[in-house]
């Protein structure tokens, strides 16, 4: 059926651009544009999020703590009378810059090393490997709460740590393409034809890997939102006054015995936020490479 | 020729294949006669609608778009298609089996050979488990198995492809069914392995009197297994009749073509004959016969109308404008 | 399947050399000096070269590893600094309290996932599915510590039925154990479903069906079995998530766990408990991992008579 759809769009014309290709094949999955639409919305609140707050997100109010949701304050207030919609919509701001700085630096750094420990082989391969091996021995949280023990508490840290636990994900995934890659017959052709190893590497193995990577890329700020709010959770990552999700619930939990709202919307700003970049993770993946999905 | 009786008869099968890119029609308007006792050879290209054919008789659509739109199927007196679920669950791998073209995948990994046949076994008859093994141990003995009670407690990963096809014959026969469609049971096979399974076929078949139905894309394989014919071509029966008389005269051009592409011994020739051209792509049928775009022998009709059936008796049938002095079939 | 066996426990124990280097690397990368950290500011000189003696930190590197594997070996984890006690007698009791509530967790979510997965897996299109999958997808995105305090709200302060903290009865365990479970069942779930779609597909299937055998029979003798094998990876996989995920779950509900005592160990600096603590949970993991592998095999006939 693929073959006659493909013969279909041959003969009237289309012009087929990978990113064509791409963008018909996830438009089909209707869960996957919700999240896309969710996420430009996320990015534009964090982007806005000052102006776009009724309050400020120190502004304290003695006279009014703790107050549940009304027309005035939409999702109440906090123990200073804070206001907790502007709180939480300023807290996107903090939870997507840990997400996709710490995320975009293990995606070049962890990607270089599974590109070279794949193509190099050897002795370069072994230990790199078995590193990974290590940070994987640990399990989930554990490490990046060991290494924000190491290094405090604060949200720099907590980056740090995200990143380091993320690393082995991405050098194993890039790792894996390249093997696979390294002995197909077009990068055999290419070095018959005198490719360099560097362009070898750059033009012909590393677009090849890239649909996981993208794939891994979405799923992985998902995963370090979570760690982010986890550890602030605990005590371990963002502190106060800053507005950080995971914070807000860490200062919610002893006003959980009188009040619902103050543990309601940090959670669920998390939980939808989680959810978009798993969905978008998973439609990526449907369209970018129908063999991994539902991995 | 036609004094024994029909044990399966086809009238007018359809199937069709509702999928996201549209309806394919892979079986139209189908009809054939399965005798008692003797084997029929279904043969086509790939894509031709042989497989869809057994999975119709047996009714494995589900997983599938694929559903029967039309036609009936009678297996002693019944419509198998008037049955419910359950009361076809009782005829499959009891009356009617199949064995597959894939002996490396259609055996399942993880469960021990004697423990897969002996299930259909428990399935159908009234049988505890250990006589359901004695039946499993004699059958695998039937097929010229070696080693039989190692390889009831073996995995088929410890098998050969040769001897993953006795066992799916075993399989298939244990429960003495009276119809085995067998569908291309010898193509994943070598060359010489295939020689060995055919010839355990016949054998078995000698012994049994089952009836076959011999799905293959080779026409030699016809000429050793089958008494009768029907050749198919784009979801359609093109010719039909008993093997002598089709290998002697064939008469639609396709059928023709088939048999000249067939290497003959002794004979050298610069090129083997191929068909011109490629099976019509299945959204673009042409319009008349089928075949017409491909036929050295098509006339202006051919390309407009499709021919019907022109029966010449004796269960000889042919689909070609070039036999419209044969009786028409309505 | 014993040399695998074997090679599979010898690399086991090969990772965990390595995680232990890590492990007693712990103190050490501590930027600044550690046991002015644990002891405070305003602590003697001679209390900071007590502790600094006690912990070995004056002795060369190689040999501080030595000792402290030596003692390892013996069952000594080292004192802890808070409260002079040997950091195993502290350990101990919460260790027991927190493999419980794993064990239930792990056990109600892995059944019910795979009901669940399964449930979907033959109902594609339906509303049965459309619910299963809605649930995973809810499952997999949802804080456990967010959930924790909903429940906490729900069926300790509103309904009043269920308490909300401690480890005194198996009422107090209901709560956590559910929170604990809810993303492992989502990823049962889900890979149940996805697995077992994927072996219906497979020829074997058709060939279960040709047989005429029951439809129940088919989906869970052939097609479940079948895809078994990769859920148990999965499940394994997710176990260390589950593992550090016990630590906000045992801090929601005041859990007397190592988990929380991991958390407040830290939070205290003390650091030769945290140390043991980090390499007792990589410990399990691991080893949990070399279960999984060996389960993997025992359902996989391919890996079990190589």
């Amino acid at each position: 059926m693929e073959k006659t759809a493909l013969m279909n769009q041959a003969e009237s014309g289309d012009i087929r651009t990978p990113f064509s290709v791409f963008w018909k094949k996830f438009k089909k999955q209707k869960t996957g544009v919700v999240a896309a639409v969710f996420f430009v919305i996320l990015v534009f609140v964090a982007i806005f999020c000052y102006q776009l707050a009724p309050y400020g997100i120190n502004e304290y109010d003695y006279s009014s703590v703790m107050q549940p949701p009304s027309a005035k304050h939409w999702f109440g207030t906090d123990e200073f009378g804070r206001d907790l919609f502007s709180r939480v919509l300023c807290g996107t701001r903090i939870s997507l810059s840990v997400g996709f700085l710490s995320v975009t630096i293990v995606a070049i750094v962890g990607s270089f090393i599974g590109l070279f420990s794949g193509y190099i082989g050897g002795w370069f391969d072994t230990i790199i490997m078995s590193l990974s091996d290590v940070l994987y021995a640990f399990p989930g949280l554990i490490l990046a709460i060991a290494i924000v023990a190491i290094l405090g508490p604060g949200l720099t840290n907590v980056v740090i740590a995200i990143i380091v636990f993320r690393i082995p994900i991405f050098a194993r995934i890039v790792r894996g393409n390249t093997l696979n890659l390294k002995n197909s017959v077009y990068i055999q052709a290419a070095r018959s034809l005198g490719a360099s190893p560097a362009r070898i590497l750059f033009v012909h193995i590393l677009p090849g890997a890239l649909p996981s990577v993208i794939v891994q890329y979405s799923i992985s700020i998902s995963g370090s939102i979570m760690t982010s709010a986890s550890l602030s959770f605990l005590g371990m990552g963002a502190k106060a006054p800053t507005p950080e999700w995971g914070l807000l619930l860490s200062n919610a939990r002893i006003y959980i015995f009188t009040s619902l709202h103050y543990a309601m919307f940090p959670g669920l700003a998390i939980f939808l936020t989680v959810l978009c970049f798993n969905l978008l993770g998973d439609a990526l993946r449907s369209a970018l490479d129908p063999k991994l999905s539902e991995m | 020729m036609t004094d024994r009786k029909n044990i399966l008869e086809v009238k007018n099968l359809s199937t069709y294949f509702f999928t996201d890119n549209g309806v394919v029609r892979a079986v139209e308007n189908l009809s054939f006669k399965l005798q008692e006792g003797s084997t029929l050879g279904i043969v086509g290209e790939s894509g031709s609608g042989k497989s869809v054919t057994a999975l119709s008789i047996m009714g494995l659509f589900k997983g599938t778009t694929g559903r029967v739109v039309e036609g009936e199927i009678i297996f002693e007196g019944k419509d198998l298609l008037k049955l419910s679920e359950e009361e076809r669950r009782g005829i499959r791998g009891k009356d009617i089996s199949m064995i597959f073209q894939e002996p490396m995948t259609s055996l399942n990994p993880v469960l021990k050979i004697g423990e897969q046949i002996s299930e259909a076994i428990i399935e159908h008859q009234n049988v505890g488990k250990s006589e359901a093994m004695e039946q499993v141990v004699q059958i695998l003995k039937d097929t010229g198995l070696p080693r039989v009670e190692s390889i009831v407690n073996e995995y088929p990963f410890q098998l050969s492809g040769g001897q993953r096809q006795r066992v799916m014959i075993a399989m298939a026969l244990v429960c003495r069914p009276k119809i085995l469609i067998a569908d291309e049971p010898t193509t994943a096979l070598d060359v010489t392995i295939q020689a060995q399974i055919l010839d355990l076929m016949r054998r078995l078949k000698e012994r049994s009197g089952t009836s076959i139905i011999f799905i293959t894309h080779s026409l030699g394989v016809v000429a050793e297994m089958c008494d009768e014919v029907l050749v198919m071509y784009c979801s359609r029966a093109m010719e039909t009749g008993n093997v002598k008389d089709v290998f002697k005269d064939p008469l639609h051009p396709y059928t023709r073509g088939l048999m000249a592409s067939i290497p003959k011994l002794g004979e050298r020739v610069e090129e083997l004959y191929t068909i011109p051209g490629n099976v019509p792509n299945p959204r673009f049928m042409p319009k008349g016969c089928k075949f017409a775009p491909r036929c050295s022998e098509a006339m202006d009709i051919c390309h407009e109308e499709e021919p019907p059936f022109f029966d010449f008796g004796g269960g000889r049938t042919s689909r070609c404008w070039l036999c419209s002095n044969g009786r028409e079939v309505k | 399947m014993l040399r695998y066996l074997i090679k599979r426990i010898l690399s086991a124990f090969g990772t965990m050399l390595l995680v232990s280097v890590v492990a007693f690397l712990f103190i050490r990368l501590i930027p600044g000096d550690p046991v002015r950290l644990m002891v405070g500011e305003d602590a003697s000189y001679e209390t900071v070269m007590n502790v600094t003696r006690k912990l070995g930190l004056d002795k060369p590197l190689i040999t501080q590893y030595g000792i402290w594997m030596k003692g390892i070996l013996q069952g000594d984890l080292g004192t802890s600094f808070r409260t002079g006690r040997p950091v195993l007698e502290e350990i101990a009791p919460r260790y027991g309290k927190t493999v419980r509530l794993a064990l239930i967790s792990i056990s109600w979510s892995v059944i019910l996932g795979m009901l669940m997965g399964v449930w979907s897996g033959t109902n594609v299109g339906k509303w049965q599915d459309y619910f299963g999958v809605t649930l995973t997808v809810a499952g997999q995105a949802v804080p456990a510590f967010w959930i924790g305090l909903l429940l906490i709200y729900v069926f300790g302060v509103r309904l009043k039925v269920l308490p909300v903290s401690g480890a005194k009865n198996w009422k107090a365990l209901i709560l956590p154990a559910f929170t604990m479970g809810t993303s492992m069942a989502a990823t049962v779930t889900r890979f149940t479903r996805s697995s077992l779609l994927e072996s219906l597909k497979e020829d074997y299937i058709r060939t279960a069906r040709a047989k005429g055998l029951k439809e129940r029979v088919v989906i869970w003798k052939h097609g479940f079995r079948n895809s078994l094998i990769s859920v148990v990876t999965v499940i394994g996989m997710n176990f260390g998530a589950m593992l550090g995920g016990s630590v906000l779950i045992e801090e929601v509900f005041v859990y007397p766990g190592i988990g929380s005592f991991l958390v407040s160990s830290i939070g205290l600096r003390d650091y030769v408990v945290v140390q043991a603590l980090i390499l007792l949970l990589s410990a399990h993991y691991v080893f949990i991992n070399v279960f999984v592998d060996i389960v993997y095999a025992i359902l996989n006939p391919e890996i079990r008579f190589e």
